[in-house]
Order: structure tokens, then C-alpha cells, then sequence
């Protein structure tokens, strides 16, 4: 079994998959390279195909999540019922895309740097404040709004 | 104070609430939807970020590096201790040898890397061929098993099946875990999905399932 092959074909999938998961860049790092690990210590003779390194890490993550009580996930953003991640299928890659289009070409300037900033570069509220020379009930405000406008769109398209 | 800001006062101050009444609060289908979506913008922007595979591989391979280096230092003695010095060297080469040592299948990774980059929850073939088990029950519906131990979840999938499990190993039977078996799956994609946690391993021999 080649891991660095099966590394650099799979990681960065993996990793976006962990990351859309734990909204936590060190976990979802951690995670994934657990995965990698384990197969350096696996039995297993045969070479391990997308869909299993995928799940593995999406075990991994959920597991995770299971941990938490709902203070941690609401820190971290994780849905309540870890239920949810199978019932709505979630991550999927068409909503993903069809949010960030949203963000990127529906919502007011000051709208879409709050989210980016809040979640690209994962600045606290009040240093987006700062960043945006505003005050704090103006950042949430904004979004509010972006919310609005997300929810608005994605039901508008179905 | 609507719903949206309701939301934003719970992400942004949590502690202001107890869990229970965080509970009572978003058991609200709207106020529920409303969080999801902000938990979802989140993933929809952090899907963004860039990621340099080349810095992350060189992350890894240290790590494994450094994970067999610490695995020898820990024996205990003196004799032990020279020993792990000269031992250390040797697993760091083989550790480097392992991961370069190629695949005979190179043609077929190959195409996974013609796809596109994409966060997705859809599953592939499986890798391995089994004996193909031919039916499926769609009508059942999916079973959840929440701290159960891996001997109870393989009881329902004998039943489920039709096949016998055989463990090799006692404490892998006693393995806790969370699991949603799915009926509408075939035994081999069933048998693929457990495989993906540490420490199980389950091959199909027939109508027997075997746990190393």
C-alpha cells in the first residue's frame, strides 16, 4: 500500500469533508491523519478506495461530535442531533455550492465580509467589529441579514 | 427579539443559557432551521480554504517519524534504552521504506485523482470482491444501535442477512459503539461500512462472517 500516493490523491478531500464537519482546523487535520495512520497499522492487504477513506474519517468526525455536550456543539457549530448529519445527508456538495454562491453573489458588501471573516478566516465577532471600524450590534446585524437572504434564496430555488 | 437573533444570541453567548433551556429553545422547527442553516453557511465558506497537500503529507510522515521513534524510547533500563537507539534509526528507515513502496494498482488510483475536489457524502464501490449476497430489505427501516457492543450490532446483522458471525476475538465483541445499520444496504456494503472503525475487521467466508 502506497500512503503517500493515497495521501496526496485523497487528503484534500477528506480534510474539506472533516473541516465542513468539526469547523475546527486542527481537528479536522487530526482526524484525517488518523485515518492515514490506521492504515499504516492495518491488516488489511488490499488498497482502500475513496468511498471507504471518506467514511472512515466521516466516522471519525461524528464520533467526535458525539462527545460533545450542546454547549460544545453550539461552540463549534455542529448540529444537535448528530442524527441530522445522515437524515439531511449532510455535508452535501450542491448545497455547499449553492450557499456560497449565495454569499458570494446575493449578499450586500457588508453582509458577505462579516461572513467571510467570521467563517474564512475565523476572526471572533468582536474583531470583525474592530476589522470593519463598526459596532458590534451592526456586525450582528449584518448577519441576520445574510441569513435572511440565504434562507429567502435556498427556498426560492427549492 | 425574532428567531434570526434569538440565534445569533445563542451562538454568540451559549453560556447565557442552560442546556435544557438551550434544548427547549431549539426543539422551535424554525429556530432549529435557522441554526442548522448558520451551521451549514459555515461549512459552505470553510469549504473554501485552501489546503497545501505538500505541507500537510510532510506534517504526517514526521509524526509517524517521531510516533515509532517515542514508541522505543519508552522501554524501560538502561540495556533497553541502547538498544532503542540503535533500533530508532532502524524504524525511521522503515518507516520511510513503508511508505514508498509502490501499489500494483496505480492505473485505477489514478482516475480517482482525475475527479473533482469535493466535500461529499457519496459513497463508492467497494474495493474488495465478495460472494455477492442478492437480496436487500428497502422496507425495513434503518436501525439505530447507541452504545451498543459490536457482538449485539452483528447479532442483527445475522438476522438481517441471513449469516452466522464468528468471532476470533473476544474483545473485538466487546467493542461499544454508535451505529445506524441500514437494512436497504447489501451485506458487503454493510460489512464495508463496519470495516471503517479502528480495530474491526470482518471478512466474508460464505455465509459466515468472520471478526478477526
Amino acid at each position: 500500500m502506497d500512503i503517500e500516493y493515497l495521501f496526496r490523491a485523497h487528503y484534500a478531500q477528506m480534510r474539506r469533508l472533516a473541516v465542513a464537519l468539526l469547523h475546527d482546523d486542527d481537528a479536522a487535520r487530526d482526524a484525517v491523519h488518523d485515518v492515514f495512520a490506521s492504515l499504516l497499522d492495518s491488516r488489511r492487504p488490499e488498497t482502500p478506495q475513496a468511498g471507504y477513506l471518506m467514511r472512515a474519517v466521516r466516522n471519525r468526525c461524528l464520533n467526535e461530535i458525539r462527545e460533545k455536550d450542546i454547549h460544545g456543539r453550539i461552540a463549534k457549530g455542529n448540529f444537535l442531533n448528530t442524527d441530522e448529519y445522515d437524515d439531511e445527508e449532510w455535508p452535501d456538495e450542491a448545497t455547499i455550492a449553492a450557499i456560497y454562491s449565495i454569499v458570494r453573489e446575493r449578499l450586500p458588501e457588508q453582509c458577505r465580509r462579516v461572513v467571510e471573516l467570521r467563517f474564512y478566516t475565523g476572526m471572533d465577532y468582536a474583531d470583525i467589529a474592530r476589522e470593519m471600524s463598526t459596532s458590534l450590534r451592526t456586525v450582528f446585524r449584518n448577519l441576520r441579514q445574510a441569513l435572511i437572504i440565504i434562507r429567502n434564496t435556498l427556498g426560492e430555488n427549492g | 427579539m425574532d428567531k434570526y437573533d434569538l440565534v445569533i444570541d445563542i451562538v454568540t453567548n451559549p453560556d447565557k443559557y442552560t442546556a435544557r433551556r438551550l434544548r427547549e429553545l431549539l426543539s422551535d422547527p424554525e429556530t432549529h432551521q435557522i441554526y442548522n442553516l448558520l451551521c451549514k453557511t459555515q461549512s459552505a465558506v470553510e469549504a473554501q480554504k485552501k489546503i497545501d497537500t505538500d505541507v500537510e503529507w510532510r506534517t504526517f510522515s514526521t509524526s509517524v517519524s517521531k510516533s515509532a521513534q517515542r514508541r522505543y524510547h519508552r522501554l524501560s533500563g538502561r540495556a533497553a534504552s541502547i538498544t532503542a537507539l540503535l533500533v530508532t534509526s532502524l524504524v525511521v528507515v522503515a518507516v520511510s521504506v513503508a511508505v514508498k513502496v509502490s501499489i500494483a494498482d496505480r492505473d485505477a488510483e489514478k482516475e480517482n485523482l482525475q475527479q473533482p475536489a469535493a466535500v461529499t457524502n457519496n459513497t463508492a464501490a467497494a474495493d474488495i470482491t465478495y460472494a455477492p449476497v442478492d437480496t436487500v430489505d428497502a422496507t425495513k427501516p434503518a436501525v439505530l444501535f447507541d452504545d451498543a457492543t459490536l457482538y449485539d450490532i452483528m447479532k442483527s446483522v445475522d438476522e438481517i442477512y441471513g449469516v452466522t458471525t464468528r468471532f476470533d476475538d473476544r474483545e473485538t465483541a466487546r467493542i461499544r459503539m454508535y451505529y445506524r445499520l441500514d437494512p436497504a444496504l447489501t451485506l458487503e456494503e454493510t460489512v464495508e461500512r463496519l470495516n471503517t472503525f479502528d480495530q474491526i475487521n470482518i471478512r466474508i467466508a460464505g455465509k459466515t462472517l468472520i471478526v478477526d
